[in-house]
């Protein structure tokens, strides 16, 4: 290789570092305006868009060319064309859709339906209703596939446990114990362990999935704050970094949990009721949704400390970011 | 055909076995016909000649939790079997409370004005093995003279109504009360509830005075609210009127601007169907859905009773009401009653603690108590209802 050959390697490849860093998108769905806000990388707001009643969970398709969001009140999927910001289809869902989940092969969407207690599996390609699963407890929620596919892990907020489907034949083959009242799950480690985040015990139970044995159950606690007012709802991962990030609610915190040996590291301060949360920039930057500021805080994670906060619509609930 | 009645066997012995894998437990739903809270007071004069009336039972709530609890089977190994007891007036189901038919259930919903409290607390303790839930009486008093361990509260007390409107007022900087009392004993215990209310944060009250509810021209000092609220001392008005109809009257007719609050107004509420956070509306709607009409307090009472039951024995893996009573007044119980917090119960006195609900007449959650500004070394939902020392219990210990 001559010396310009490597110049220019070097030049192509710095620039595709750049494009890495550098998010495109952020989303925000505001559940309480039906709308989803768009900012740009330098975080200004490039669109609203109005998507009809209480978008929640938003998820992107694996090619990243669209974004799902689940509209609860009108009990569809609005799918959302990247290139040009506009929603291009709608998918049925059941009732009162919440919280979702792409299976790994981008095949299959799995769908709480939060008041029927219900969860729906939808063929993305068709986008017909394959499959309705009933009594997955009362008030399902948080929706995981496991990193091969082939199990479904969802949260039950009424029943305090995390049922286990089967993909392929649709039965419950396990439900595990945890916290009171679990809100989200999480897959890390390469799918060999699931977070619980449990709203009223103010904790994190971890399960080991091989064993589906309980590992621990991390507690929170807030130097001049009440436990009760611990109340713990989604998570973001770095898997560069191994570190986990729980956004504590009511605590208006978020904490920082180290991967490998679960010690909490540090509490940053957020807004209020701080629920949604996404990794951005290099995994340098938090983004988390503040429902009871409708604004967003954009938390540096070198300096573990938020720099700036954004008004977006009323009561954001999630936030999703295209890397 | 010649071995149908194989299949026959076949189908009892596979429910048979099945009904073998669940262990059974057997809670009562005891109320009476002859119920003046449910027949009239509270209702609006409309409804109660409406053909569209219904009788808001609290037994409507207990019914959700028992199909609610069917979710928890995988894990509780256990069916909740619930039995309406119904009986036609107060003596009758005092009469059941004494025969033997009480060991026929683990747990006892209470859905009864209870009277004679002594006598009353005699019966529960003759019944120790059982668990009872108050699940809509409201009156202090039981909560300051039962203390037993098979005894809880899920109702809040009129302390934890009239403490919730007391904080509201001194957060309003209304501090001035004028004290309507209605001519019911009820009345009179909601009263005086509101006098300890302000005593313990420092609101003054001018003057009480005694209304009644009718046209007699002779006393329309007592039933005019011309006479009623004259005068310029007070900024708020709080009205005990467990009848309800004269309430309705009084916002915006008063002489002086006033906050009204009470049994009018700004009316505190253990459940309201305005609440949209925290899973209230998921619960509104299950329960909507089932018993065609909206939940109230009493239902939202009965709800959370049996709840905490399964709760406890989801967490203790055991359905025996000794380890059941150990774990309800011990430290570990967070239930999740869909207001936010992990709810418990205080000490001795057994009363569930949790947020109170103030509606206003606009049927909308103003405000949940309690306040922000209010607050307990322990648990801030202690600034709400009686404290330890102010019972009976201590001197029991």
């Amino acid at each position: 290789m001559k010396a310009y050959e490597i110049i220019i390697f070097i030049i192509l490849n710095f620039f595709i570092f750049l494009s890495t860093v550098q998010s495109k998108y952020i989303f925000v769905s505001n559940e309480n305006s039906d709308t989803i806000t768009v900012l740009n990388k330098d975080k200004k707001i490039i669109k609203t868009i109005k998507t009809g009643g209480r978008p929640r969970d938003m998820k992107f398709s694996l090619d990243k060319t669209l974004l799902y969001v689940v509209v609860s009140e009108e009990n569809h999927i609005a799918v959302i064309d990247i290139n040009s910001l506009k929603i291009i289809s709608y998918i049925k869902s059941g009732d009162d859709p919440e919280i979702f989940d792409i299976s790994p092969d981008g095949k299959l969407i799995a769908v709480s339906n939060e008041d029927d207690n219900e969860i729906t599996i939808i063929d993305v390609k068709t986008q017909d209703k394959l499959a309705t699963i009933e009594n997955v407890g009362v008030e399902p929620e948080g929706v995981n596939f496991s990193k091969n596919g082939e199990f479904i892990y969802v949260t039950s907020e009424g029943t305090n446990s995390v049922v286990i489907i089967n993909t392929k034949t649709r039965e419950i083959v396990n439900e595990i114990l945890v916290g009171n009242r679990p809100r989200r799950g999480l897959f890390i480690k390469d799918g060999n362990e699931y977070w619980v985040s449990n709203e009223l015990s103010g904790s994190v139970t971890i399960i080991d999935t091989n064993n589906l044995k309980i590992i621990k159950n991390l507690y929170f606690s807030v130097k001049g704050i009440r436990d009760q007012n611990i109340t713990p709802v989604d998570f973001a991962y770095s898997s560069k970094l191994d570190k986990i990030y729980v956004t504590l609610g009511s605590a208006n915190h978020v904490a920082v949990v180290n991967g490998s040996n679960y010690n909490i590291e540090k509490y940053i301060l957020a807004g209020s009721r701080v629920w949604g949360a996404a990794l951005t920039n290099n995994d340098e930057e938090l983004i988390v949704t503040n429902g009871n500021s409708d604004d967003i805080s954009i938390i540096d994670l070198i300096k573990q400390t938020a720099v700036s906060s954004i008004p977006v619509g009323k009561t954001p609930h999630t936030v999703r970011v295209m890397k | 055909m010649k071995f149908s009645y194989l299949y026959i066997i076949f189908f009892f012995l596979t429910n048979h076995l099945e009904a073998d894998d669940l262990k059974i437990y057997n809670i009562g739903f005891l109320d009476i016909k002859e119920d003046m809270r449910y027949l009239k007071w509270g209702i609006h004069p409309v409804d109660i000649r409406s053909k569209l009336n219904k009788e808001k039972r609290p037994i409507q709530g207990a019914l959700l939790a028992i199909e609610d609890s069917k979710k928890f089977t995988r894990l509780t190994k256990t069916k909740f079997l619930i039995e309406h007891i119904k009986k036609k007036n107060y003596e009758d189901a005092i009469n059941f409370l004494n025969s033997k038919n009480v060991k026929k259930f683990e747990t006892i919903l209470l859905d009864l004005n209870i009277q004679s409290l002594k006598y009353f607390k005699k019966i529960l303790k003759n019944n120790p093995k059982t668990i009872f839930f108050n699940i809509s009486d409201p009156n202090n008093d039981i909560r300051k003279n039962i203390c037993l361990d098979n005894f809880f509260n899920t109702y809040p007390s009129n302390a934890m109504y009239t403490d919730s409107i007391a904080q509201y007022l001194v957060k309003k900087k209304t501090q001035k009360s004028l004290l309507l009392t209605g001519p019911l004993v009820e009345d009179e215990k909601i009263s005086s509830s509101f006098k300890e209310s302000a005593r313990k944060f420092g609101i003054k009250i001018y003057k009480e005075k005694f209304f009644v509810n009718n046209n007699d021209p002779r006393v329309r000092d007592k039933n005019n609210l011309f006479y009623l609220t004259k005068g310029k001392k007070y900024n708020n008005v709080f009205i005990s009127d467990t009848d309800g109809e004269f309430a309705l009257g009084v916002p915006n007719a008063t002489m002086n601007p006033a906050i009204v609050s009470g049994s009018a107004g700004l009316i505190a509420k253990a459940w309201h169907w305005s609440y949209l956070r925290h899973g209230a509306p998921q619960l509104n709607g299950r329960f909507e859905r089932m018993n065609n009409r909206r939940m109230e307090s009493k239902d939202w009472a009965a709800w959370i009773s049996i709840k905490t039951i399964v709760e406890s024995v989801l967490r203790i893996q055991n359905i025996s009401n000794k380890n059941i009573i150990e774990y309800l007044k011990g430290p570990d119980l967070q239930v999740d009653g869909s207001k936010g917090i992990g709810l418990n119960f205080k000490k001795t006195t057994n009363q569930l603690r949790q947020t109170i609900l103030l509606i206003s007449s606009n049927n909308w959650t103003t405000k949940v108590a309690p306040l922000e500004e209010f607050t307990d070394s322990e648990n801030n939902l202690n600034t709400l209802g009686l404290s330890y020392n102010q019972t009976e219990c201590k001197l029991e210990e």
